[in-house]
Protein backbone atom coordinates (compact mmCIF):
# COMPACT_ATOMS: atom_id res chain seq x y z
CA UNK A 1 0.00 0.00 0.00
CA UNK A 2 1.41 3.44 -0.16
CA UNK A 3 1.95 5.90 2.05
CA UNK A 4 1.52 9.84 2.00
CA UNK A 5 5.32 10.19 0.61
CA UNK A 6 4.63 7.85 -2.36
CA UNK A 7 1.40 8.97 -3.47
CA UNK A 8 3.67 12.96 -3.01
CA UNK A 9 6.04 11.13 -5.37
CA UNK A 10 3.66 9.90 -7.69
CA UNK A 11 1.75 13.21 -7.24
CA UNK A 12 5.31 15.73 -8.51
CA UNK A 13 6.02 13.43 -10.98
CA UNK A 14 3.37 15.46 -13.47
CA UNK A 15 5.38 18.71 -12.84
CA UNK A 16 7.45 16.61 -15.48
CA UNK A 17 4.92 15.91 -17.52
CA UNK A 18 1.94 18.47 -16.80
CA UNK A 19 -1.13 17.98 -17.87
CA UNK A 20 -2.10 20.94 -19.87
CA UNK A 21 0.11 23.59 -21.97
CA UNK A 22 -0.94 27.36 -22.15
CA UNK A 23 -1.61 29.15 -25.48
CA UNK A 24 0.31 32.08 -24.63
CA UNK A 25 -0.81 34.57 -27.91
CA UNK A 26 -4.73 33.60 -26.67
CA UNK A 27 -3.55 34.35 -23.48
CA UNK A 28 -1.72 37.55 -23.68
CA UNK A 29 -5.14 38.57 -26.17
CA UNK A 30 -7.39 37.42 -23.21
CA UNK A 31 -5.30 39.50 -20.66
CA UNK A 32 -5.43 42.60 -23.36
CA UNK A 33 -9.22 42.47 -23.76
CA UNK A 34 -9.83 41.76 -19.59
CA UNK A 35 -7.86 45.02 -19.58
CA UNK A 36 -9.74 47.34 -22.34
CA UNK A 37 -13.02 45.71 -20.23
CA UNK A 38 -12.03 47.34 -16.68
CA UNK A 39 -10.53 50.47 -18.39
CA UNK A 40 -14.22 50.66 -20.38
CA UNK A 41 -16.27 50.13 -16.78
CA UNK A 42 -14.00 52.58 -14.95
CA UNK A 43 -14.03 55.13 -17.37
CA UNK A 44 -18.47 54.39 -17.81
CA UNK A 45 -18.26 54.55 -13.90
CA UNK A 46 -16.25 58.22 -14.18
CA UNK A 47 -18.94 59.55 -16.94
CA UNK A 48 -22.06 58.36 -14.69
CA UNK A 49 -20.69 60.53 -11.90
CA UNK A 50 -20.22 63.20 -13.82
CA UNK A 51 -22.96 63.38 -15.95
CA UNK A 52 -25.17 62.65 -12.88
CA UNK A 53 -23.50 65.69 -11.06
CA UNK A 54 -23.77 67.81 -13.98
CA UNK A 55 -27.51 67.37 -14.08
CA UNK A 56 -27.93 67.89 -10.61
CA UNK A 57 -26.48 71.43 -10.31
CA UNK A 58 -27.87 72.25 -13.56
CA UNK A 59 -31.25 71.45 -12.92
CA UNK A 60 -31.08 72.85 -9.41
CA UNK A 61 -29.49 76.06 -11.21
CA UNK A 62 -31.90 76.07 -13.81
CA UNK A 63 -35.18 75.72 -10.69
CA UNK A 64 -33.29 79.01 -9.01
CA UNK A 65 -32.83 80.96 -12.35
CA UNK A 66 -36.50 80.38 -13.05
CA UNK A 67 -37.16 81.33 -9.54
CA UNK A 68 -35.26 84.33 -9.27
CA UNK A 69 -35.94 85.22 -13.25
CA UNK A 70 -39.62 84.91 -13.29
CA UNK A 71 -41.05 88.29 -13.93
CA UNK A 72 -45.02 87.27 -13.16
CA UNK A 73 -44.23 87.17 -9.47
CA UNK A 74 -47.86 86.55 -8.34
CA UNK A 75 -47.96 83.28 -9.89
CA UNK A 76 -45.13 82.07 -7.66
CA UNK A 77 -45.91 80.64 -3.85
CA UNK A 78 -44.13 79.85 -1.35
CA UNK A 79 -44.47 76.03 -1.82
CA UNK A 80 -43.24 76.58 -5.19
CA UNK A 81 -39.45 77.44 -3.29
CA UNK A 82 -40.30 74.81 -0.98
CA UNK A 83 -40.59 72.01 -3.33
CA UNK A 84 -37.53 72.44 -5.35
CA UNK A 85 -35.48 72.44 -1.78
CA UNK A 86 -37.18 69.34 -0.43
CA UNK A 87 -35.84 67.81 -3.93
CA UNK A 88 -32.62 69.03 -3.07
CA UNK A 89 -31.98 68.63 -0.08
CA UNK A 90 -33.32 64.58 -0.09
CA UNK A 91 -31.02 64.29 -2.75
CA UNK A 92 -28.62 65.36 -1.15
CA UNK A 93 -29.31 62.98 1.73
CA UNK A 94 -29.60 60.16 -1.23
CA UNK A 95 -26.33 61.02 -2.49
CA UNK A 96 -24.83 60.91 1.41
CA UNK A 97 -25.85 57.74 2.15
CA UNK A 98 -24.79 56.28 -0.52
CA UNK A 99 -21.62 57.51 -0.07
CA UNK A 100 -21.31 56.53 3.77
CA UNK A 101 -22.87 52.99 2.69
CA UNK A 102 -19.85 52.62 0.27
CA UNK A 103 -17.21 53.96 2.70
CA UNK A 104 -19.00 51.18 4.91
CA UNK A 105 -18.73 48.36 2.67
CA UNK A 106 -15.04 48.95 1.55
CA UNK A 107 -14.13 49.13 5.63
CA UNK A 108 -16.01 45.68 6.35
CA UNK A 109 -14.33 44.48 3.21
CA UNK A 110 -10.94 45.26 4.38
CA UNK A 111 -11.47 43.62 7.56
CA UNK A 112 -11.73 40.25 5.91
CA UNK A 113 -7.83 38.75 4.84
CA UNK A 114 -6.90 36.71 2.43
CA UNK A 115 -7.65 32.85 3.75
CA UNK A 116 -10.40 30.91 1.99
CA UNK A 117 -12.89 31.58 5.08
CA UNK A 118 -11.77 35.35 4.73
CA UNK A 119 -12.84 35.33 1.03
CA UNK A 120 -15.82 33.09 0.81
CA UNK A 121 -16.99 35.99 4.31
CA UNK A 122 -16.02 38.50 1.63
CA UNK A 123 -17.72 37.66 -1.33
CA UNK A 124 -20.91 37.12 0.79
CA UNK A 125 -20.85 40.91 1.90
CA UNK A 126 -20.26 42.08 -1.64
CA UNK A 127 -23.17 39.83 -2.95
CA UNK A 128 -25.30 40.99 0.35
CA UNK A 129 -24.01 44.88 -0.68
CA UNK A 130 -24.97 44.67 -4.56
CA UNK A 131 -28.72 43.20 -3.05
CA UNK A 132 -28.73 46.59 -0.75
CA UNK A 133 -27.73 49.03 -3.61
CA UNK A 134 -29.90 47.57 -5.92
CA UNK A 135 -32.34 47.96 -3.09
CA UNK A 136 -31.65 51.51 -2.55
CA UNK A 137 -31.84 52.11 -6.45
CA UNK A 138 -35.35 51.16 -6.74
CA UNK A 139 -36.33 53.26 -3.84
CA UNK A 140 -34.54 56.49 -5.85
CA UNK A 141 -36.50 54.78 -8.84
CA UNK A 142 -39.70 54.93 -7.47
CA UNK A 143 -38.98 58.36 -6.16
CA UNK A 144 -38.36 59.36 -9.12
CA UNK A 145 -41.30 58.22 -10.72
CA UNK A 146 -43.58 59.72 -8.23
CA UNK A 147 -42.45 63.16 -7.30
CA UNK A 148 -42.73 64.37 -10.67
CA UNK A 149 -45.98 63.38 -10.60
CA UNK A 150 -46.92 64.77 -7.18
CA UNK A 151 -44.98 67.38 -7.93
CA UNK A 152 -47.02 68.54 -10.78
CA UNK A 153 -50.52 67.98 -9.44
CA UNK A 154 -49.18 69.81 -6.23
CA UNK A 155 -48.20 72.69 -8.67
CA UNK A 156 -51.17 72.61 -10.56
CA UNK A 157 -53.47 72.74 -6.97
CA UNK A 158 -51.28 75.50 -6.06
CA UNK A 159 -51.84 77.37 -8.86
CA UNK A 160 -54.99 76.88 -9.07
CA UNK A 161 -55.18 75.16 -12.70
CA UNK A 162 -56.72 72.69 -14.21
CA UNK A 163 -55.52 69.39 -15.09
CA UNK A 164 -56.39 70.09 -18.90
CA UNK A 165 -54.38 72.73 -18.83
CA UNK A 166 -51.38 70.66 -18.37
CA UNK A 167 -52.99 67.29 -19.43
CA UNK A 168 -50.13 66.19 -22.03
CA UNK A 169 -47.84 66.66 -19.56
CA UNK A 170 -49.78 64.90 -16.72
CA UNK A 171 -50.01 61.68 -18.94
CA UNK A 172 -46.82 61.78 -20.45
CA UNK A 173 -45.01 62.04 -17.23
CA UNK A 174 -47.16 59.46 -15.47
CA UNK A 175 -46.18 57.18 -18.45
CA UNK A 176 -42.99 57.66 -18.39
CA UNK A 177 -43.15 57.11 -14.49
CA UNK A 178 -44.97 54.00 -14.99
CA UNK A 179 -41.83 52.44 -17.00
CA UNK A 180 -38.98 53.58 -14.88
CA UNK A 181 -40.86 52.13 -11.91
CA UNK A 182 -41.57 48.45 -14.01
CA UNK A 183 -37.97 48.97 -15.31
CA UNK A 184 -36.70 49.17 -11.91
CA UNK A 185 -38.83 46.60 -10.58
CA UNK A 186 -37.89 44.16 -13.36
CA UNK A 187 -33.97 45.02 -12.78
CA UNK A 188 -34.01 44.03 -8.69
CA UNK A 189 -36.02 40.88 -9.63
CA UNK A 190 -33.06 39.82 -12.36
CA UNK A 191 -30.03 40.76 -9.56
CA UNK A 192 -32.12 38.42 -7.10
CA UNK A 193 -32.23 35.53 -9.68
CA UNK A 194 -28.73 36.23 -10.80
CA UNK A 195 -27.11 36.88 -7.08
CA UNK A 196 -29.06 34.04 -4.94
CA UNK A 197 -27.74 30.69 -6.35
CA UNK A 198 -24.56 32.62 -6.17
CA UNK A 199 -24.86 33.49 -2.57
CA UNK A 200 -26.43 29.86 -1.80
CA UNK A 201 -23.10 28.30 -3.06
CA UNK A 202 -21.01 30.40 -1.06
CA UNK A 203 -22.60 29.50 2.04
CA UNK A 204 -22.98 25.74 1.70
CA UNK A 205 -18.86 26.58 1.06
CA UNK A 206 -18.73 28.26 4.61
CA UNK A 207 -20.82 25.63 6.19
CA UNK A 208 -18.25 22.79 4.58
CA UNK A 209 -15.66 24.56 6.22
CA UNK A 210 -17.37 25.08 9.50
CA UNK A 211 -18.24 21.10 9.76
CA UNK A 212 -14.84 19.93 9.89
CA UNK B 1 1.89 49.66 -10.85
CA UNK B 2 2.78 50.25 -14.40
CA UNK B 3 0.75 47.75 -16.81
CA UNK B 4 3.87 45.85 -18.54
CA UNK B 5 5.85 46.05 -15.36
CA UNK B 6 2.36 43.71 -14.32
CA UNK B 7 2.92 41.57 -17.26
CA UNK B 8 6.27 40.79 -17.08
CA UNK B 9 5.66 39.79 -13.20
CA UNK B 10 2.78 37.81 -15.11
CA UNK B 11 4.53 36.40 -17.32
CA UNK B 12 7.32 34.92 -14.78
CA UNK B 13 5.18 33.88 -12.37
CA UNK B 14 3.13 31.89 -15.15
CA UNK B 15 6.74 30.08 -16.62
CA UNK B 16 7.36 28.87 -13.15
CA UNK B 17 4.14 27.56 -11.42
CA UNK B 18 1.68 27.33 -14.29
CA UNK B 19 1.09 23.98 -12.78
CA UNK B 20 -0.66 24.77 -10.03
CA UNK B 21 -3.03 26.76 -12.33
CA UNK B 22 -3.81 23.07 -13.95
CA UNK B 23 -3.77 21.47 -11.07
CA UNK B 24 -6.50 23.28 -9.70
CA UNK B 25 -8.82 23.25 -13.11
CA UNK B 26 -8.29 19.64 -13.06
CA UNK B 27 -9.51 19.07 -9.53
CA UNK B 28 -12.24 21.52 -9.88
CA UNK B 29 -13.54 21.08 -13.34
CA UNK B 30 -14.24 17.68 -15.31
CA UNK B 31 -15.57 18.72 -18.88
CA UNK B 32 -12.96 20.34 -21.51
CA UNK B 33 -15.43 23.45 -22.00
CA UNK B 34 -15.37 23.98 -18.59
CA UNK B 35 -11.74 23.58 -18.10
CA UNK B 36 -11.53 26.20 -20.45
CA UNK B 37 -13.59 28.15 -18.46
CA UNK B 38 -12.15 27.82 -15.31
CA UNK B 39 -8.56 28.33 -16.64
CA UNK B 40 -9.53 31.58 -18.13
CA UNK B 41 -11.52 33.04 -14.69
CA UNK B 42 -8.07 31.75 -12.52
CA UNK B 43 -5.81 33.30 -15.00
CA UNK B 44 -7.31 36.80 -14.90
CA UNK B 45 -7.89 36.72 -11.15
CA UNK B 46 -4.13 35.92 -10.84
CA UNK B 47 -3.26 38.94 -13.37
CA UNK B 48 -5.49 41.08 -11.37
CA UNK B 49 -4.16 40.17 -8.05
CA UNK B 50 -0.35 40.95 -9.04
CA UNK B 51 -0.97 44.24 -8.03
CA UNK B 52 -2.03 43.27 -4.15
CA UNK B 53 0.85 40.66 -3.55
CA UNK B 54 3.08 42.12 -1.24
CA UNK B 55 5.68 39.08 -0.93
CA UNK B 56 4.44 38.58 2.99
CA UNK B 57 3.84 34.50 1.47
CA UNK B 58 5.56 32.75 -1.23
CA UNK B 59 4.59 33.33 -5.29
CA UNK B 60 3.13 29.34 -5.32
CA UNK B 61 0.99 30.00 -2.01
CA UNK B 62 0.09 33.18 -3.59
CA UNK B 63 -1.34 31.55 -6.60
CA UNK B 64 -2.30 28.55 -4.45
CA UNK B 65 -5.04 31.00 -2.72
CA UNK B 66 -6.12 32.95 -5.70
CA UNK B 67 -6.30 30.23 -7.63
CA UNK B 68 -8.55 28.03 -4.93
CA UNK B 69 -10.20 30.75 -3.92
CA UNK B 70 -11.32 31.47 -8.02
CA UNK B 71 -12.36 28.12 -8.25
CA UNK B 72 -14.29 27.51 -4.98
CA UNK B 73 -16.54 30.12 -6.28
CA UNK B 74 -16.55 29.90 -9.72
CA UNK B 75 -19.54 28.26 -11.25
CA UNK B 76 -19.76 27.56 -15.39
CA UNK B 77 -23.24 28.74 -15.54
CA UNK B 78 -22.51 32.48 -13.46
CA UNK B 79 -19.53 32.40 -15.97
CA UNK B 80 -21.33 31.76 -19.16
CA UNK B 81 -23.69 34.80 -18.55
CA UNK B 82 -21.00 37.11 -17.24
CA UNK B 83 -19.46 36.23 -20.82
CA UNK B 84 -22.62 36.95 -21.99
CA UNK B 85 -22.27 40.01 -21.48
CA UNK B 86 -18.96 40.79 -22.35
CA UNK B 87 -18.16 39.04 -25.52
CA UNK B 88 -15.00 37.01 -24.96
CA UNK B 89 -13.79 35.08 -28.18
CA UNK B 90 -10.52 33.65 -27.25
CA UNK B 91 -11.36 31.19 -24.58
CA UNK B 92 -11.63 28.54 -26.69
CA UNK B 93 -8.13 27.00 -27.11
CA UNK B 94 -6.23 29.15 -24.18
CA UNK B 95 -5.85 25.60 -22.22
CA UNK B 96 -3.94 23.32 -24.20
CA UNK B 97 -4.32 19.18 -23.17
CA UNK B 98 -0.94 17.72 -23.20
CA UNK B 99 -0.50 13.97 -24.10
CA UNK B 100 -0.80 11.67 -21.22
CA UNK B 101 1.72 9.47 -22.69
CA UNK B 102 4.31 10.06 -20.54
CA UNK B 103 2.26 10.69 -17.48
CA UNK B 104 2.09 8.47 -14.80
CA UNK B 105 -1.21 6.38 -14.80
CA UNK B 106 -1.07 6.77 -10.55
CA UNK B 107 -1.60 10.77 -11.35
CA UNK B 108 -4.84 10.04 -13.21
CA UNK B 109 -5.78 7.65 -10.00
CA UNK B 110 -4.63 10.90 -7.86
CA UNK B 111 -7.49 13.08 -9.81
CA UNK B 112 -10.20 10.61 -9.99
CA UNK B 113 -10.11 9.51 -5.93
CA UNK B 114 -9.75 13.63 -5.12
CA UNK B 115 -12.68 14.10 -7.34
CA UNK B 116 -15.12 12.80 -5.03
CA UNK B 117 -13.56 14.42 -2.06
CA UNK B 118 -15.85 17.93 -0.85
CA UNK B 119 -15.11 20.91 -2.40
CA UNK B 120 -13.18 22.15 0.08
CA UNK B 121 -11.34 18.53 0.97
CA UNK B 122 -9.79 18.70 -2.46
CA UNK B 123 -7.62 22.30 -1.76
CA UNK B 124 -6.46 20.72 1.28
CA UNK B 125 -5.85 17.54 -0.80
CA UNK B 126 -4.06 19.42 -3.35
CA UNK B 127 -2.35 21.37 -1.16
CA UNK B 128 -1.10 18.28 0.97
CA UNK B 129 0.24 16.76 -1.74
CA UNK B 130 1.93 19.56 -2.86
CA UNK B 131 3.72 19.95 0.07
CA UNK B 132 1.98 22.29 2.08
CA UNK B 133 2.49 21.92 5.69
CA UNK B 134 -0.55 21.99 8.00
CA UNK B 135 -0.06 25.33 9.34
CA UNK B 136 0.08 26.58 5.37
CA UNK B 137 -2.34 24.69 4.76
CA UNK B 138 -4.69 26.08 7.37
CA UNK B 139 -3.63 29.76 6.78
CA UNK B 140 -4.69 29.48 3.07
CA UNK B 141 -7.93 27.85 3.94
CA UNK B 142 -8.84 29.29 6.83
CA UNK B 143 -9.26 26.26 9.47
CA UNK B 144 -7.33 25.95 12.64
CA UNK B 145 -4.34 23.60 11.89
CA UNK B 146 -6.19 20.95 14.37
CA UNK B 147 -9.08 21.07 12.03
CA UNK B 148 -6.92 20.47 9.33
CA UNK B 149 -5.18 17.62 10.84
CA UNK B 150 -8.73 16.19 10.93
CA UNK B 151 -9.67 16.63 7.27
CA UNK B 152 -5.80 14.83 5.90
CA UNK B 153 -6.34 11.93 8.27
CA UNK B 154 -9.86 11.58 6.83
CA UNK B 155 -8.57 12.20 3.01
CA UNK B 156 -5.77 9.85 3.71
CA UNK B 157 -8.18 7.10 5.25
CA UNK B 158 -10.28 7.44 2.51
CA UNK B 159 -7.40 6.92 -0.10
CA UNK B 160 -5.69 3.95 1.39
CA UNK B 161 -9.08 2.66 1.88
CA UNK B 162 -9.92 2.57 -2.01
CA UNK B 163 -6.49 1.58 -2.89
CA UNK B 164 -7.09 -1.49 -0.84
CA UNK B 165 -10.35 -1.75 -2.12
CA UNK B 166 -8.38 -1.76 -5.94
CA UNK B 167 -6.10 -4.02 -4.99
CA UNK B 168 -8.13 -6.64 -3.30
Amino acid sequence: MMNLDDLMAVWRSQDDAPLHDVNKTLLHLALRQEDAKLQKSRRLERWIIYVASVGLVGAMALFLWIMIATRDRNVMTGWDFVIPTIGAVAAMVAGVTIYVNHKGQARREQRFGESLRDQLNRSIAQLDDRTTRSRMTLVMVLLAGICPIAILLLGLRINQKSFSDDGYLVVSMIFMSIWAVGTGVWELHRQAREVLPRKQRLEALLKELDAS
Amino acid sequence: MQDSERDHIFGEWLTRHKGILFKVVHVYAFEHADRQDLFQEIVIQVWRSVDAFRGDSSVPTWMYRVALNTALAWTRKESRHQRGKQPFDVVEGLLMTASSASRDPRVDWLYQQIAQLKDVDRSVALLLLDGFSYKEIASIVGLTESNVGVKINRIKAALAGKRAEETA
